[in-house]
């Protein structure tokens, strides 16, 4: 517990910062929904007006601006998912990577504690951030929908949204978080995780707008929480499943590798 | 039962030497020296007992505890100084402390204030904002908040100023008299000569010797480098003590350990330019130890 709270104090500041912006951007987005369905036939129109390969990156293919729960999987949700997944791999990958380029290593495993319970309350605190993250985010975005939008939304899939786009974000943590076992050097996790994320994006846009890519779908955690898809279909189980299995194994290879590490500083 | 026991203890980082085969024997109540150059294994050493590193043969315990498989345990009763300290800068001398007690299920609160008082630290002030020496004191009190039964320094002194390191020796003494064990190392010749009761030497990542202090002491070199003020005149030194006589422009290097009193007279009956007397390295030390060794 000790580890935790500690964690936890040490990171808020860079929680806050996050969390405020994604929450304020994901707002002022939704702020701006009046304006565009109130133009509704002509946005429409723009819309139809863009190339099919691009339509369907932008899930345009399926969902509609007009509609808002259509403007904001098209046009927020991508923001939250990858600005949330950029946030959750860095704070994961620099909990473990930060105690050795800090040489705060050899104080902390000095301490009466197994490297599984350091392990334990790093993990601990990203999955709390990530958590807190998300519920201020979308109960945020929820209420600026009630706000903005007069009349019903399909509000189960809104929360379906929600819930597969926090367990990405988890993932991403988790994948980070192992990472940073075996690359501790400040500079390459920080890009090394950042990387990986826009890699990640790259690959569902590539799986959208190509039936011989499609296969990547099963690959990239973006895809498992892509908009177009939960909001038109629903929950894949298929997609929770592979979420499943890869964080299990990411979670206990971190385990096993951390506790038979050598520290070299 | 040793305090700390290690049996062909060996690792390899890869292909790189680390330690090889070392065996060493802690009695409880000493000050035991571990002394070698930069890279020998004493960092080593002791990341091994720390449980940081995995040995890659042999094994290693510490109150008969074996430090792979307890060393939740064995930390306990172990204070640990590393050589170079990275203690959380942001945080607060007070909080960082609070954060080290919060490992020890017992009230060390008491103790830490009494440490933090006799080192003359200020407990609001911000850890990265502290002076070399003052960080040191950080670590000091890290380590000794628990009441170790053990205490592990690495190369603790380097960076501390004369009067700090008195103060520090002071404490340790004192800790060291209610019974804690400590395993001191450094490459700083003179610190182990004051302070330890036996000496274990490293070298190349294996034990030379352990000896008590009073068998190095007798090796007691100097490093003697001499100027002429007449360039053209030859010195030569008659005296017991004298090795590794050497000659560069003008300059007399030697190490002596013979009587400094008749080495002073003999360099007095030349123009004297300019003369040290110094602590030499440890390797210089070393190697006359050994050659000395041989020839017996």
């Amino acid at each position: 517990m000790n580890i935790l709270r500690h964690d936890l104090a040490r990171n808020r500041r860079t929680f806050l910062v996050w969390t405020a912006s994604i929450a304020i951007l994901s707002v002022g987005l939704l702020s701006m929904y009046s304006s565009v369905a109130g133009s509704a036939t002509g946005i429409e129109q723009y819309a139809e007006a863009f190339p099919e390969t691009l339509r369907r990156a932008f899930g345009l293919d399926r969902l509609r601006l007009s509609d808002i729960l259509g403007y904001f999987g098209t046009e927020v949700h991508i923001m939250i998912i990858l600005f949330g997944s950029m946030f959750a791999i860095l704070l994961s990958s620099g909990l473990l990577s930060r105690e050795e380029n800090e040489k705060t290593v050899e104080f902390l495993l000095a301490r009466p504690v197994t490297r599984y319970r350091v392990v334990t309350g790093k993990l601990g605190t990203y999955v709390t951030y990530v958590l807190l993250f998300s519920v201020v985010v979308w109960v945020a975005s929820y209420a600026t929908i009630l706000i903005v939008h007069e009349g019903d939304f399909d509000r189960r899939g809104f929360w379906n949204l929600a819930l597969m786009t926090t367990l990405v974000l988890l993932t991403f943590a988790n994948l980070g978080f192992l990472g940073s076992v075996f690359v501790t050097r400040n500079r390459t996790v920080y890009s090394g995780a950042l990387g990986f994320v826009l890699v990640m994006y790259a690959l569902q846009v590539a799986a959208d707008v190509s039936e011989r890519l499609r296969f990547l779908k099963y690959v990239t955690p973006m895809k498992w929480a892509s908009a177009a898809d939960i909001l038109t279909a629903g929950i894949p189980g298929v997609y929770l499943v592979i979420m499943l299995v890869v964080n299990a194994a990411a979670l206990a290879a971190t385990y096993y590798a951390y506790a038979r590490k050598d520290i070299l500083l | 039962m040793y305090v700390v026991e290690t049996e062909n203890l060996t690792k390899y980082y890869g292909r790189s030497r680390g330690i090889v085969d070392l065996n060493l024997q802690l009695r409880e109540g000493e000050v035991f020296g571990f002394i070698g150059p930069n890279g020998a294994g004493k960092t080593t050493t002791i990341r091994l007992l720390l449980n940081f590193i995995f040995p890659t043969r042999g094994r290693a315990r510490i109150f008969g505890m074996d430090c792979v498989e307890e060393s939740r345990e064995i930390k306990r009763q172990v204070g640990y100084l590393p050589g170079e300290a990275g203690y959380y800068g942001d945080m607060r001398v007070k909080d960082f402390l609070r954060y080290a007690e919060s490992f020890y299920g017992r009230g060390c609160r008491q103790r830490t204030r009494d440490l933090v008082e006799a080192l003359d630290l200020n407990p609001d002030a911000r850890i990265e904002d502290l002076s070399l020496g003052n960080k040191k004191k950080v670590g000091i009190v890290q380590a000794l908040l628990h009441s170790p039964r053990l205490l592990i320094l690495d190369e603790p002194t380097s960076g501390l100023d004369p009067l700090i390191q008195k103060r520090f020796f002071d404490l340790l003494t004192e800790e060291n008299r209610r019974g804690v064990t400590i395993f001191f190392s450094s490459h700083v010749l003179s610190d182990v000569q004051k302070f330890c009761h036996r000496v274990g030497i490293i070298k190349e990542g294996r034990l030379l010797r352990v000896d008590q202090i009073e068998a190095l002491r007798g090796q007691e070199f100097k490093r003697v480098t001499v100027t002429l003020r007449d360039p053209s005149e030859e010195l030569s030194v008659p005296l017991q003590g004298v090795r590794d006589f050497v000659r560069e422009n003008g300059t007399y290097r030697f190490l002596f350990n013979g009587d400094v009193d008749a080495l002073i007279k003999e360099l007095a009956r030349h123009g004297v330019a300019n003369l040290y007397l110094e602590e030499p390295a440890l390797e210089e030390v070393f190697m006359h130890y050994y050659e000395k060794e041989g020839e017996r």
